[in-house]
This record gives structure tokens, C-alpha cells and sequence, in this order.
């Protein structure tokens, strides 16, 4: 973003988003700071101030003990900017990166860390989840796309300028969120897409994908292409994270309104997620096979964070994308990995015996200690989508 | 600069026109380009398609089916009739065209109109010509049905539906597609009738809401895994909106009194102005809208019930007098004495929004008598692309031609060029 600032055009739209932006209303809660956060001024005017009341020292002793320690009590007390680093600590640290080839491409695959109490913690033996890069002459064939998609270029333009921030203002279009209504879920949000990002950055870094711009000078992309690597896409694997998230949290708020039709908020909230992908596409950044293994990461890493926050037993998911079993003539279908009716994710896509994408929830003994803060903030989120209880008369 | 008018040695062939069109895209063309292959539309003077076939493939090496693709659409009874004037819509590789375009060759191609570059694929060359009689359709009584022609119909919209699994649409040809229905029941393009519109609006639709992206990938409309454009995919598209001004109802409130049938023309017949022509595709959407049209039938009436024809579409180039390729198709299908006697037809079109007032001008009779006329052309500052003005001279039978005019061309930066001729000098 900072460098889209430079360059000018597009900084309305983006900043009138900004305002929408609910991530940044967090920052409302520095002007309880009414000094500002180190004002020369006002820690003059305490020295001052104390000086006049302070008096002569008492001999207290004063009644105090330990804050319990590790407790959830605490975290109500903690600044947003402090909550966000220790979800970021207990997501962080339950992942592992490795990789390898596979079929001579490169495979990056995230490894689940299990926390045990009074041990220290251990490595499942399957991976969480595995990608694997689809060979130059796949990427080579999807070029094609990008260049019958730039077609939509004037059409989408507004759409994907707004999309270079986080799409959270859009997924508020779908469904009512806002800073004073949905302050945890929003706060979730955000540390599951701080924990996204950390995630997709190591996993492009291990694939190093070329992007489209170095496949063709005809490509021209509307918006700067990142430098980070082509799969997965970023958009996607964020888009696919909030849809589901947020599926998840209106399903386990049980508020008669969200459950109705089986899944049609569930389906809309998608639509949208593949939405945005696809206008990573159109943009001219992205194939339609970034999508699809972003989509894949998104929605796996969205039930690792519920997961975390809500350990359940013997159910653990584990996924993987195979770019070299993909058809490069076959264009991003987000149906082909996800049904919301039940928010779950499809055992396989593409051919059975050569799938490009699998997943499954492993049956496992283990038992791992959930992520505590995260888990106090999800059942926080998940309050906001119940309804509220019409109150009796006497 | 100087202006000079550069005369044209007339080369021996049938259409003027679409040999340089065959010739400059043979110039200009990477050499390694696969087989071109085109759209055109002959026109068959007292000879039948037959006969037409026999004699091309007595001259040339290969299969005549693998090079010259008559439409499955013309029926047995059609291939084997010899009309005064026919007009056939094929598709053929550029050495066919050329060959077809050669003068003096007594096959009775007495016209030949080029059209459009295609894609091979999106034919089926070894296909049967279709039966003479197909199903009827039962109709409901006082039905009218609806038939537009048009580019990107996004025709799954709501108020083509009767609810949101069942389609008010009989017929949809889709021009441009490629064939992937088992059955094939066409030759060119992929075409589906209500029952497959209404399996696939069931297996697209989630939640009640349905996958529009999807919907239209599986249809065969939208695929940007080719280079084709889709204006269907766009938020506004030509062919949505004339069909529902046409056709469209709120859904579930207009009963079975209103079926319609569409083809969706290919888009790229309009992408290039500079010589593409959308007359064999919409010849060949008239013979197959015409012919489906034809299956309707109301239980105890003789009489099918009627079809009003919608086809929006503007020609800026041509006489503007009614004597062009266009308006010859149109008179083909809905002339008088050219309707079946059984079903009244009617086509609608468009008026406005040609711009006539700025693009057409015309020497009277009175005018021409004087010894000179001039006429403007605007042409705006900015405009950089190429402005194109064709002059048409009266008919005439004389040979050689008749002197008909002298002509100077004034940029609007003042320059003039010399005296051309038109016609003999």
C-alpha cells in the first residue's frame, strides 16, 4: 500500500475505505490517551501535579497479591495491540515449516506444533497442510486467462482498487459488522489474517511462483504486482480465511436467521471470497491456480484457528494441494473445495486417482492444549452473533 | 503529403471485397498459423449445395467435408434443392474461399460474403445433416413466441424463468461454443433446449441462489480459458438487455404463452468494423431459430402460433437503401411470400441509434445534374483511428461501366487531392 500511496491515483479509494475500515476504528481507543502516548507536555504536567499533591511518605503495607498467571480474566485488561501479539504468539507457535520437492516441483508443507501441559511440545507426524507448485509449462498455459480477463479490467476497476486493503468492508456488506456491534469478531479476524499472512509468506517464499507480469509484456497489470511469489494467491487464501471464519461463527451462534436455507449465508459469504480472487485475475497478478490453492490454504488455516480456539477431539483436518495434478486448461472454481451447507471441505478435486487437492479430518488420540487466549476471544466473537433473548414479561 | 488516388487492377473474382479481405489477412498473418478458417455466405444461383460440394471436391485434393463445412442446420431436402437465389452460410478454410471466389469457375456461386475468422474447434465437420422433421413443442394457446439474435445473452436471468429451476428459453444456439454435448445436435456452436438449461440451473443453483459464473461456464458461454471476449461475463451486456426488453417478465408470472428462442452470435463478428461481417452467422441463426420456431404447435390448431424476430444490430457501412447483404437476408426470411404458410413471422428492429444524420449522405438525382456537390464529413480532432466512407453509384447493367462521378477528398487540414473516376474513365 505504501507504495500505491506514492504513486497517487488510487489513494481516495482506498483511503475512503480506509474509513470504513474497521481495523482502524481499534485506534479510537488511543484517545482515551488524551495527552497522546508520550507527550513531553504531559509528563511534565504529572511531575508538576504530583509534586503539588503528593505529600509526605506513608508507611503502607499495602494488601497485594500475584495476578494469577496465564488467566483469561487478565485479557480484558490487555491493550488490543497486546491481545493481537499473544493470538499471534499462540497461532505462531502451533506451526512448523518445511520443505522439500515433490515430483520435482517445490513443496512447502506447514506442520502442526502440539502443546502438551508440563512438557514441552511435539511435532504431529502429518503435515497440517502441503502445497506443491505447478510446473512452468502449467503456469505458461493458464497465461491465456489473464489475458481474456483483462477484458473485465474496466469493469472491476473499482473492486479492485478497493480490494489492495483487506476486504473486510466487504464481507461488512454481506453481513452486519461493525466496531461497536462486532468488536471481537472483527478483533478474530484480524489476528486470524495477521496469522494468514505469516503463513502465506513463508509458503510463497518456499514455491517462489513467477508471477504472470514475467510470463508475457502483454500482460500489464492494473495494479503493481507484488513481489512475493504467484501460489498461492495472498486475496485468495484471506478472502476464503474470513468467509469461513465467519461461517463458522454465525453456525455456533445458532441465530434462527443465519441458519436458514442451509447455507445461503454461508454460500454468499463464499461468493465473495471467490469474488475477490478472481479479480486478482483479472488485475493481471494472479492465475486462476493461485486461487485455487489459496482457497485451499484459506479454508484449511480457518478450521486450524478454530481448532485452536475450540480443541475438539479426534478430528483434526489436514489438506494439500498438488499444483503438478492440476489442469492448466481448467479455470478457478471455488464449488470444487468447499460445500457451507455443512462447512465442509471437499475430500478431493480433480481426477480421484490423481486429485489436485485432497482433505480430511484425521482421527487422532492426542490430546493438545488449545490456544487459551484465542479460545476466550472466539467464544467473545461468537456471543455477537447470537440473537438476544427477547426478555419475558412477569 | 500528397493526396493521390491509387487505382486497383480488379483481379477476376466473385466478391471484390473478400479477396483482399482473404488476401490482406494472408499477408499479415504469422505464416505458422494454423489452417484459417472462415465464416462466408454464398449465394447459390440455380444450383444446389449438392451439386456445389461435387464440384469442389472434384478439384481439390483432400476430403471436401474436412475443408468445406456446410451447417448441419441445412437438411437433406435443403442440400439436394436448386433455388433461383439461395443464401448458405458455411464455413471453409481460406484456400476454399479463394478457390470459391475465383470467377469463371460456372459453380453458380454468384455471391460470396466473408465473415468472420473461427475457430476450427467450433465446428463438428463430420456431422449428419439434420432430419427434415423434428419433435413438435406443445404451446400453450394464444402463444407468441420470442426469438432474438443477439451477442452475450446472459440468458439464465430471472426474468427468462419461470421459477428458478425452469427456463422460459426453448432454444438457445450458442454460436461461438464449442460442441460438447454428447448428442450434438448441431454442427456449429453448441445449442441447448429447455430440458438441459432446467438440469443445469438445478445443478447450478446452492442455497436458491444460483452460480451465475458457473451456470455459464458449463452452458459453453463463458470460457476464458480462450482468447474469445465474452460480453456476457461484463456487467452490462447488449444481448441481456435486448432480450429482456423483448422478452423479459418478473418470474413465474408470465405462464407458457411466451417461449423464447436465442442464438448468441459470435462476439468477435462485431469486434473488428474494418471488414468482418455478421451476415453468415446471422443467416444461419435465422435458419435455426426459424426451424425450432417451426416445432411449436398448439393442440387442435392448424395454424402454429407466431414469432416476433428481434435482431438489434446496426450497419453504418453499405447503400443504406435496402438493397445490402443484411437487408437481403432479412427479406429471404420475412419477405413477402417468404414465411411459412402455416406460422406468421415477424422481425423487429431497431431505429435510433445509427447515427444516420452524421454518417449518411446522399446525391439526388437533381443534385447530381448540377456540376458539383459537396459533402461533409465530421471527423473529430482526437480520433485517431482510421475513418473509413464508402460511395455507392446507382445499379447498372452497362459494361463497361458508365462514367458516374468525379471525386476530390479536402482534409480537414485543407489539403485536396486530385480527380478520381468512378466507374469508366
Amino acid at each position: 500500500m505504501s507504495r500505491y500511496h506514492a504513486s497517487g491515483a488510487p489513494e481516495a479509494i482506498s483511503n475512503s475505505f480506509n474509513s470504513f475500515n474497521s481495523f482502524n476504528s481499534f485506534n479510537s481507543f488511543n484517545s482515551f490517551n488524551s495527552f497522546g502516548s508520550e507527550s513531553p507536555l504531559g509528563a511534565e504536567a504529572l511531575l508538576t501535579s504530583r509534586d503539588g499533591i503528593v505529600g509526605a511518605p506513608l508507611d503502607l503495607n499495602a494488601k497485594i497479591t500475584q495476578n494469577p498467571p496465564h488467566a483469561e480474566a487478565m485479557l480484558p485488561r490487555l491493550s488490543l495491540d497486546v491481545r493481537a501479539s499473544i493470538y499471534m504468539s499462540e497461532l505462531g507457535s502451533r506451526v512448523s515449516f518445511s520443505e522439500d520437492h515433490h515430483k520435482s516441483s517445490p513443496r512447502v508443507s506447514i506442520w502442526r506444533l502440539d502443546q502438551r501441559k508440563n512438557a514441552p511440545p511435539i511435532i504431529d507426524e502429518e503435515p497440517l497442510v502441503q502445497l506443491t507448485l505447478p510446473d512452468i509449462e502449467k503456469f505458461k498455459e493458464q497465461i491465456v486467462f489473464l489475458s481474456s480477463y483483462a477484458d473485465l479490467r474496466a469493469d472491476r476497476a473499482p473492486e479492485i482498487l478497493a480490494q489492495l486493503a483487506p476486504p473486510v468492508p466487504f464481507f461488512s456488506s454481506v453481513i452486519f459488522m461493525d466496531p461497536a456491534r462486532t468488536p471481537y469478531t472483527l478483533e478474530l479476524l484480524s489476528a486470524a489474517l495477521r496469522f494468514s499472512n505469516y503463513c502465506v509468506m513463508r509458503v510463497k517464499y518456499g514455491l517462489s511462483g513467477k508471477r504472470p507480469i514475467e510470463f508475457s509484456p502483454q500482460i500489464q497489470p492494473m495494479i503493481p504486482t507484488p513481489t512475493h511469489g504467484t501460489l498461492p494467491s495472498g486475496h485468495a487464501t484471506e478472502a476464503f480465511l474470513i468467509a469461513r471464519l465467519l461461517w463458522k461463527l454465525m453456525r455456533t451462534g445458532a441465530s434462527p436467521q443465519y441458519q436458514q436455507d442451509k447455507g445461503v449465508w454461508g454460500e454468499m459469504l463464499m461468493r465473495l471470497a471467490s469474488r475477490i480472487a478472481v479479480n486478482r485475475t483479472i488485475a493481471g497478478v494472479h492465475f486462476p491456480v493461485d486461487s485455487a490453492a489459496g482457497e485451499l490454504l484459506g479454508l484449511t488455516l480457518a478450521d486450524i484457528v478454530e481448532e485452536l480456539a475450540v480443541p475438539r477431539e479426534k478430528k483434526r483436518i489436514c489438506a494439500s494441494f498438488d499444483g503438478m495434478n492440476y489442469d492448466p486448461r481448467d479455470d478457478f472454481e471455488w464449488q470444487l473445495l468447499y460445500t457451507p451447507s455443512d462447512d465442509e471441505q471437499c475430500s478431493y478435486a480433480g481426477r480421484k486417482k490423481k486429485p489436485w487437492a485432497t482433505s480430511a479430518l484425521r482421527k487422532t488420540t492426542k490430546h493438545t492444549v488449545g490456544a487459551t487466549a484465542l479460545g476466550w476471544l472466539w467464544h467473545k466473537a461468537v456471543e455477537e452473533w447470537k440473537d438476544i433473548d427477547t426478555p419475558r414479561m412477569p | 503529403m500528397y493526396l493521390h488516388w491509387k487505382t486497383v487492377k480488379a483481379p477476376s473474382v466473385v466478391d471484390h471485397r473478400s479477396e483482399f479481405r482473404l488476401a490482406l489477412t494472408h499477408q499479415t498473418q504469422p505464416k505458422q498459423t494454423p489452417t484459417r478458417w472462415w465464416s462466408a455466405l454464398l449465394t447459390l444461383q440455380d444450383v444446389s449445395i449438392d451439386t456445389l460440394l461435387s464440384s469442389v471436391g472434384a478439384l481439390i485434393d483432400n476430403d471436401v467435408s474436412q475443408v468445406l463445412h456446410i451447417p448441419s442446420d441445412y437438411t437433406v431436402t435443403d442440400r439436394s434443392a436448386r433455388l433461383e437465389r439461395h443464401y448458405v452460410s458455411v464455413f471453409a478454410t481460406h484456400d476454399v474461399l479463394r478457390l470459391l471466389n475465383e470467377k469463371g469457375l460456372s459453380w453458380g456461386v454468384s455471391g460470396l460474403h466473408l465473415g468472420h475468422q473461427i475457430d476450427p474447434a467450433t465446428l463438428t465437420l463430420d456431422m449428419a445433416p439434420d432430419p427434415d422433421i423434428i419433435d413438435d413443442v406443445e404451446a400453450a394457446e394464444n402463444s407468441v413466441i420470442m426469438a432474438v439474435v443477439d451477442d452475450g445473452i446472459a440468458f439464465a436471468h430471472e426474468v427468462f424463468c419461470h421459477d428458478r429451476t425452469s427456463s422460459r428459453i426453448a432454444h438457445v444456439s450458442l454460436l461461438e461454443a464449442h460442441p460438447q454435448n454428447k448428442k450434438r445436435p448441431v454442427s456449429v456452436g453448441h445449442a441447448l433446449g429447455k430440458r438441459q438449461i432446467d438440469k443445469l440451473l438445478h445443478a447450478c443453483t446452492q442455497s436458491g441462489m444460483l452460480d451465475e459464473a458457473r451456470f455459464y461456464r458449463e452452458a459453453g458461454l463463458l470460457d476464458f480459458s480462450r482468447a474469445n471476449f465474452t460480453p456476457a461475463s461484463q456487467q452490462i451486456s447488449h444481448g441481456t438487455h435486448v432480450l429482456a426488453l423483448a422478452a423479459g417478465y418478473p418470474m413465474g408470472m408470465v405462464g407458457n404463452a411466451r417461449p423464447i428462442l436465442c442464438a448468441v452470435l459470435p462476439s468477435s463478428v462485431t469486434e473488428d468494423t474494418t471488414g468482418y461481417s455478421l451476415a453468415p452467422s446471422l443467416n444461419l441463426a435465422l435458419k435455426r431459430l426459424v426451424r425450432q420456431a417451426s416445432r411449436f404447435r398448439v393442440k387442435g390448431q392448424a395454424a402454429k402460433p407466431p414469432v416476433v424476430f428481434n435482431f438489434s444490430y446496426g450497419t453504418l457501412g453499405g447503400p443504406h437503401d435496402g438493397t445490402d447483404m443484411i437487408a437481403q437476408i432479412v427479406e429471404s426470411y420475412f419477405g413477402e411470400g417468404q414465411s411459412p404458410l402455416d406460422q406468421e413471422m415477424r422481425l423487429v428492429l431497431p431505429v435510433g441509434n445509427g447515427n444516420l444524420a452524421q454518417v449518411h449522405a446522399q446525391v439526388s438525382k437533381r443534385d447530381a445534374d448540377c456540376e458539383e456537390t459537396e459533402l461533409d464529413l465530421q471527423v473529430l480532432p482526437d480520433d485517431r483511428t482510421a475513418s473509413f466512407v464508402q460511395m455507392w453509384m446507382p445499379y447498372s447493367d452497362q459494361r463497361p461501366l458508365p462514367r458516374f462521378a468525379d471525386v476530390q477528398v479536402t482534409t480537414p487540414w485543407g489539403r485536396t487531392s486530385d480527380w478520381g473516376t468512378i466507374g469508366r474513365e
